[in-house]
């Protein structure tokens, strides 16, 4: 699928986005700060809202410019308001506490004389002994809306990724402070300076003294010297000092030509910096290498630790940009502020040194790599190049060589790579220049004051090399990291015990083991804590399914594929994408998710707000984050930045950067979506949102006139996003008030009486339970009550023009209301008089835009308006309620013309002298997008490929504030879908076919606006080059066999669509299992014959078409097999107070276990359904359990007992059962312990049978399962001590 | 206080390694002759023993094979333990199955019957071989042990006493004529001892 910008202003686009970036902090701050008084705060749920006043007093102005509603003409309303925008949200706002250095650490990290937790982020005995990492926790936190007491969590859950996230996040904070202005820094801030200052003082003058050595050793004897073997190993490179030899050399050189510069200086930057991160790599503290005191790091490389730190880059870089909808207070912590303006200047990493071609930035390994290797090509032509031109030194030298393509990245290699590669020149020239030796002497200089000089962390950080340098000091700061990996809980232990014993009885050929109970999981750092089992009930997914219609669900969890690199390894099914990589469930806990690899090599969970997904529709990689309930940080990986993408700005309105499960434009670099549309393992396209607890945006109290018969509508938060809700009423209503259809009204006037009511609102979000087992699930809070005061007057209500003072107001919610004896009953008729708008409010319209306002006056029913012909803008019409409101609507065309008669809007009512209003109005033009006349796109032939068109940036970098309709002129190829989200933006789309190919197809298209006629644009046009299509292996139908039956699957090349016809040959590039042959065509290859044995094998297939392209796709192949219980025991004897701890499994199927599709059309399956009919006692002390593949025994029995059971199993499909179902007799006896031959006593009669069998082993004629109590597969010492340890007190059987 | 002197500290140290040696209980099991030579066609005694149990956690029973080079050697007999022969117990003893076709003494087992047993070592068993053929450091190990209390025997547990490290003899088996007689041997160290002196005068 190709995406292509259709609109090349937003590359450019400055606006708000540009407010965003970093070289205007301060502008950044003003527009958080207005946008934080949204509604959107409203979500927090966990503090109760603040009171709210009602005001209807002034006009509240709600700007043209902001909202645009999906898929609907969007109506502008303006009116007094009901929502009062006054009213300042409640944000978690973090505790800090003063950060003061003690006066010396003491110790290593690790191993500190005042010890450090090995949970805690930060290791370093100084830094880690204060309150730095408490506060950036507690703002890490905030910035996710959790208290600072959910700090428990980051550190029982917290795995390496969680940690690297919050590694990131110090850093970027540190590096905030030292970029910002030294004047203004905390104590606090300026003693976490220090502290780095201190330590990357003490690391230069590590990396200052290994250069002088490593020159001085070159210097004493260039003939012989060897290279450092580390730096040798890393770059491939070699030294040859023969030249050196002799004294003709000297002789001709003074000085003497020496290796460049910045060999040297990797060897200070190896001893310096980067083997203090490598000291604390796994194996490090075994090997011979390993200083004294050495602290064995049980998680990943410190390089790949430096690494995954730096993938946040541009995360927190967003977030500071996006901090305004953030749930961090901005107007009462003016701390949280200047921690935001801290980080923001995070964004001037990516682009260290702009005088720079090329950004001098950490970069993901693999481009690192690709950069190693043409750095080492271009030096290498250099370096011939310098040969030809200078054969003298060519003679003479003795230098260093590099291998090209050289350097692996691992360990202290990697940092290397990642940094010196990149930020150094790296080549070892072979040319002695001067300034050669002058920057070696520079170098040995520099190191002579570097102990007294306290290096300027600054400038360091504009520096790639430097940069490098406090990154690393940073990072060795924090290890070593003693949590990796976390078990999971998901079964009591007794039952993981029999799992266990379980699986390592089937992986023993059936013979069973009880006495290895291993933990689940991978961890390899000890006992960790386990995570949780379960997500709360509260929090769920909500799913739709676009593949399968607009599908929807509801689930406690969802599957995403992530494109991380470090479980990359798994590549699965068709790969639109060539990112796609291993499948991960992930289920909503706190503020986080609980995270397990579902497919892939690697058995891992781990807890994390982060999600690496890829957007299916144009397999751009993402790193979303949890912000805030419901609500996602995403911003792009960095390897799919590109230099024109920006920081899309969040809408005031909605919270967030555009509709829910709208397409987010490609060239949005971060965004705020609660919406996040992933790709799932099963291949579905699917849109996923944590639903939220519905909030009430409209106040808690209103009041009301019986004589206007104004009428009162609750809504909810529309950034309360999640499940369809409702609303209804509980308590009594006001005397002749109703509540229907949405709208609190007077239903029976004569009824009505003036006084203060109070009922309830019940906000009532359903949840959608199709196709899942959680029909009417309630995530727990999913009703809101919201307690609602209704003032009911006779005349107009306070403030609505006339002076009735004394009014009541609701002081608070739920509070109580103050006496209403002021209420009036009988007031005095008023002057008849425009409410909203008058004569001053300054309104303001848009050309082209649908616009509702309505007008109030304090008269009644019999009050007439009506409008002079000339009094509204053109377009504009006005209707008389006959209540005394009127509502003037419709789509200014023109801007406002000046206006000499008929001006007036005019309100009468019998005998009242009438009133006369002359709006003050003006008509704006519209922002409108700017896009170009011709653009032209890519597309492949046989692929589904889409072309944004994105107009919801308008010119100037302003919000096209008019919704746009779009359409397509002319006649486009039947292959080619043109729609509008109806949020400003479009796509076309298609499969073109592959005859299509090599054409170039122009799509003309324009946008209207306005209504009818309204306007339109001129008319656009894409040229869509259509290119070859590539190939694409299908499995048809299914890769699936039985043991010893015949079966055959096709495996077929094809184009992205499913057109046949790329012919090309194959290869099989695994054995495949034993039976199994392959056949191939031109455009086929199939493989068929009578499997042997049972399993799952995932066939490497490459296939490569006659023009020479070639794709490989690993495809799963099931081999099943009929469930049997051939050999499973036909008894089994328990004994009471004797712990039963048995595993019996199927002795024949496949699969075994529950489990989902592979893929490519195979089957899901139940497993071998192993299953126990007829019933014993549950009260017995024991308990047989079954999980398709084995009975489970254990408990202990109580009271001797015989049940006579029967076992069954089936080996069954998605797709139907394999084999019939075998069913047989299975009897569970409990005897007194000992007795093993059921007489009911324990006597040397069960010794005898014991002895009678000694030595016998399962399968043997002489085998008897009842001498083998302990189901053991033998008969020995052991059971005859079972019988023996029961016998009566001095028996001695012979 | 007056400082110990180096020779008592090191003294001192050493007693507490012991000490800590014993209080640790490190279950090992031990097979003697552990090394030596075996002349072809001579009966030899082989024994197998347990030394560092916890007398708070008592051996009940144990069993364990024996596997052996049949090229080299054949058992004759395998005999009972003594681990368990205190006064008032009749223990139980099931002597190992011999197989000289393919090299293994199994199930060799005993049991505390009165479960009485409060020792920290002894004899499990003891096998009479034959060396049939001269080879060079053959090995006779000690296989599938299995020690338990009389907790884990009684409840069907896994045997909870871990053996530590299982023992190998290594044993070279000669014809008759290579081994030295006796009274060769004597005579060769007395040559030696005259010849030793003479040297040491001259050096």
């Amino acid at each position: 699928m190709r995406t292509i910008p259709v609109n090349p202003t937003l590359g450019r686009a400055p606006g708000i986005a540009w407010l965003c970036r970093r070289e205007m902090p301060w502008l950044r701050i003003l527009l958080a700060i207005l946008i934080a008084y949204e509604p959107l705060a409203a979500q927090q749920t966990k503090t109760p809202p603040q009171p709210v006043q009602l005001s209807i007093a002034a006009p509240v102005f709600v700007s043209t410019s902001t909202q645009v509603v999906p898929n609907v003409q969007t109506t502008e309303i303006i009116s007094p308001g009901s929502v009062d925008l006054s009213n300042p949200p409640i944000k978690i706002v973090p505790q800090v506490s003063t950060v003061t250095l003690p006066l010396q650490g003491g110790g290593t990290n690790g191993n500190c004389a005042i010890p450090i937790p090995p949970s805690h982020i930060i290791q370093d005995c100084t830094l880690g002994n204060t309150a730095f990492e408490s506060n950036i926790v507690s703002l890490y936190l905030a910035t996710h809306g959790r208290p600072q007491s959910d700090a428990s969590t980051i550190y029982t859950y917290g795995g390496v990724e969680l940690r690297d996230e919050i590694r990131s996040f110090m850093f970027d904070y540190i590096k905030g402070v030292i970029q910002g202005d030294p004047s203004t820094r905390s104590h606090s801030d300026q003693a976490v300076v220090d502290w780095l200052t201190a330590a990357v003082q003490k690391n230069d003058v590590d990396y200052y003294t290994a250069l002088t050595n490593a020159y001085n050793s070159w210097n004493t004897s260039p003939c012989t010297y060897q290279i450092d073997p580390t730096v040798a190993s890393q770059f491939g490179a070699s030294y040859k000092g023969e030249g050196y030899c002799g004294g003709s050399y000297q002789e001709a050189f003074t000085p003497l030509p020496a290796p460049d510069v910045s060999y040297f200086e990797e060897v200070g930057q190896l001893y310096g910096y980067d083997s203090k991160l490598s000291g604390y790599d796994p194996g490090f503290c075994t090997s011979s290498k390993h200083p004294a005191g050495c602290v064995p790091n049980a998680v990943l490389q410190g390089a790949q630790i430096l690494q995954d730190s730096e993938q946040f880059n541009s995360h927190w870089e967003s977030l500071a940009g996006a901090l305004a909808s953030t749930a961090v207070s901005l107007g009462t912590a003016a701390l949280v502020v200047n921690f935001y303006a801290n980080i923001a200047p995070f964004a001037s990493r990516q682009y260290l040194d702009p005088n720079e071609v090329n950004p001098k930035q950490v970069r993901f390994q693999e481009e690192a790599e690709q950069e190693v290797e043409q750095n080492a090509e271009q030096e290498s032509d250099a370096a011939a190049e310098e040969a030809e031109a200078d054969v003298e030194v060519e003679e003479a030298e003795g230098g260093l060589e590099i291998a090209e393509g050289a350097g692996t990245a691992a360990g202290a290699a990697s940092i290397v790579l990642i940094f010196v590669f990149i930020g150094v020149q790296a080549s070892i020239d072979f040319y002695q220049t001067l300034q050669n030796t002058n920057a070696i002497n520079a170098d040995i200089a520099t190191g002579k004051t570097v102990a007294t000089t306290p290096p300027d962390l600054k400038a360091k950080l504009v520096d790639s090399k430097g940069y490098e340098q406090v990154f690393e000091t940073f990072i060795q700061a924090t290890l070593p990291d003693a949590i990796q990996t976390q078990t999971t809980s998901t079964q009591s232990a007794s039952l993981i015990a029999l799992r266990s014993q379980r699986e390592s009885a089937q992986a023993q050929g059936g013979r069973l083991q009880s006495d290895s109970i291993q933990a689940l999981g991978d961890g390899t750092a000890g006992p960790l804590p386990p995570i949780p089992s379960s997500t709360p009930a509260n929090d769920v997914v909500y799913i739709i399914n676009h593949t399968l219609n607009e599908q929807t669900s509801v689930s406690t969890s969802f599957n995403y594929t992530t494109w991380d690199p470090l479980y990359a390894n798994y590549n699965f099914g068709n790969p639109p994408f060539a990112q796609y990589g291993t499948s991960v469930n992930a289920y909503p806990y706190d503020f986080g998710f609980i995270q397990t690899i579902e497919q892939g090599p690697v058995s891992h969970t781990w807890f994390s707000p982060t999600i690496k997904y890829i957007d299916p529709n144009n397999g751009l990689r993402y790193i979303a984050q949890v912000i805030d309930h419901g609500r996602f940080l995403v911003t792009k990986a960095p390897p799919d930045v590109k230099p024109s993408d920006f920081d899309c700005p969040v809408d005031a309105v909605i919270g967030l950067t555009q509709s829910p499960g709208t397409q987010i434009p490609s060239q949005c670099k971060s965004f705020i979506m609660n919406t996040l549309n992933i790709w799932s393992f099963d291949t579905y396209n699917t849109t996923v949102q944590l639903p939220q607890p519905p909030v009430f945006a409209t106040p808690n109290a209103a009041d009301l006139s019986i004589a206007a018969e104004n009428d009162f509508t609750p809504q909810l938060d529309i950034t309360t996003q999640g499940l369809p809700c409702s609303i209804r009423t509980t308590g009594t209503l006001p005397p002749g008030y109703a509540f229907q259809n949405g709208a609190l009204f007077l239903h029976i006037p004569s009824q009505a009486v003036p006084g203060t009511y109070q009922f309830n609102f019940v906000a009532d979000c359903e949840t959608l339970g199709l196709g899942t087992p959680f029909l009417n699930y309630s995530f727990g809070n999913s009703i809101t009550t919201q307690s609602f005061t209704a003032n009911v007057y006779a005349g107009a209500t306070p403030g609505s023009g006339n002076s009735l003072s004394g009014s009541s107001r609701v002081s608070s919610r739920g509070s109580t209301i103050d006496a209403v004896s002021s209420v009036p009953a009988a007031a005095a008729t008023p002057a008849l008089q425009f409410i909203f708008p008058t004569s001053s409010t300054s309104l303001k319209f848009t050309q082209g835009r649908s616009t509702t306002m309505t007008l109030v006056t304090n008269g009644g029913p019999g009050t007439t308006i009506t409008a002079g012909a000339n009094a509204l803008p053109p377009g504009m019409t006005l209707s008389d309620n006959g209540d005394g409101t009127a509502v003037v609507s419709g789509i200014p065309r023109i801007p406002a013309q000046p206006c000499s008669s008929n001006c007036a809007i005019t309100a009468s009512a019998p005998g009242f002298t009438s009133a006369s209003l002359i709006l003050s109005d003006t008509v704006a033009p519209p922002v409108l997008p700017t896009i170009p006349a011709t653009i032209s796109a890519s597309w492949k032939a046989g692929e589904y490929n889409t072309a944004t068109i994105d107009g919801a940036e308008g010119s100037n970098g302003k919000v096209t504030n008019v919704p746009l309709t779009w359409s397509v002129v002319g006649t486009p190829p039947d292959w080619v879908n043109f729609r509008d989200y109806g949020n400003n933006m479009a796509t076309i789309n298609g499969f073109p076919p592959a005859s299509a190919a090599g054409q170039t197809i122009p799509i003309k298209f324009q946008y209207t606006y306005g209504g009818k006629p309204g306007f339109a644009s001129p008319i656009f046009t894409v040229n869509l080059a259509v290119t070859p299509a590539e190939p694409v292996l299908r499995v048809s139908p299914t890769l699936l066999f039985e043991v010893g039956v015949q079966g055959s699957g096709t495996i077929n090349s094809s184009t992205f669509s499913g057109d046949a016809g790329l012919g090309g040959s194959w290869n099989v590039m695994a054995p495949l299992p034993t039976g199994l042959t392959a056949t191939p065509t031109a455009t086929s290859l199939t493989i068929s014959g009578a499997p042997e044995n049972p399993g799952v094998s995932w066939i490497p297939i490459q296939f490569t078409t006659n023009t020479g392209t070639t794709v490989t796709r690993r495809v799963p192949l099931m081999i099943t097999q009929p469930a049997s219980l051939a050999g499973f025991p036909s008894r089994l004897v328990l004994f009471t107070g004797v712990p039963a701890n048995f595993i019996l499994p199927v002795t024949a199927g496949f699969p075994r276990t529950a489990a989902g599709s592979p893929g490519d059309g195979l089957p899901s399956t139940t497993g071998t359904n192993l299953t126990l009919t007829g019933s014993y006692s549950t009260t017995n002390g024991f308990q047989i359990l079954s999980d398709a593949a084995a009975l489970l025994v254990g408990g202990t029995p109580l009271a001797p007992s015989v049940y006579p059971l029967t076992v069954s199993a089936q080996t069954v499909l998605s797709t139907g059962p394999v084999g019939d179902k075998v069913s047989q007799s299975f009897t569970v006896y409990v005897q007194p312990a000992g007795d093993v031959n059921l007489d009911g006593k324990v006597n040397c009669d069960d010794y005898n049978l014991i002895k009678a069998h000694f030595g016998a082993g399962i399968g043997a004629p002489n085998y008897l399962d009842l001498a083998d109590p302990n189901r053991d597969g033998v008969v020995n010492i052991r059971d005859l001590a079972f019988v023996q340890s029961h016998l009566p007190s001095g028996t001695v059987c012979h | 206080m007056k400082p110990l002197s180096g020779p008592v500290r090191a003294s001192i140290i050493l007693l507490m390694a012991c000490l800590s040696g014993s209080l640790l209980h490190a279950t090992s099991l031990t097979i003697s002759p552990a090394t030596g030579t075996e002349q072809v066609g001579q009966p030899f005694t082989l024994n197998v023993s347990v030394a560092g149990l916890n007398p708070a956690a008592d051996l009940y029973d144990y069993t364990f094979d024996l596997q052996f080079d049949p090229h080299a050697f054949e058992v004759l007999a395998a005999n009972d333990g003594t681990i368990f022969n205190y006064a008032g117990n009749a223990p139980f003893y099931m002597d190992g199955a011999i197989d000289n076709v393919n090299g293994f003494v199994t199930f060799h087992s005993g049991i505390d019957t009165n479960a009485g047993f409060t020792g920290t070592g002894g004899l499990l068993g003891s096998f009479t071989f034959e060396a049939l053929k001269p080879f060079a450091s053959t090995p006779i190990a000690v296989q599938n042990v299995s020690l338990s209390t009389f907790n884990a025997a009684s409840n069907l547990l896994p045997p909870d006493i871990d053996p530590g490290k299982l023992p190998t003899a290594i044993l070279t088996t000669v014809s008759g004529a290579a081994v030295p007689e006796p009274g060769t041997g004597v005579l060769a160290i007395i040559g030696c001892l005259l010849i030793l002196p003479r040297r040491s005068r001259r050096a």
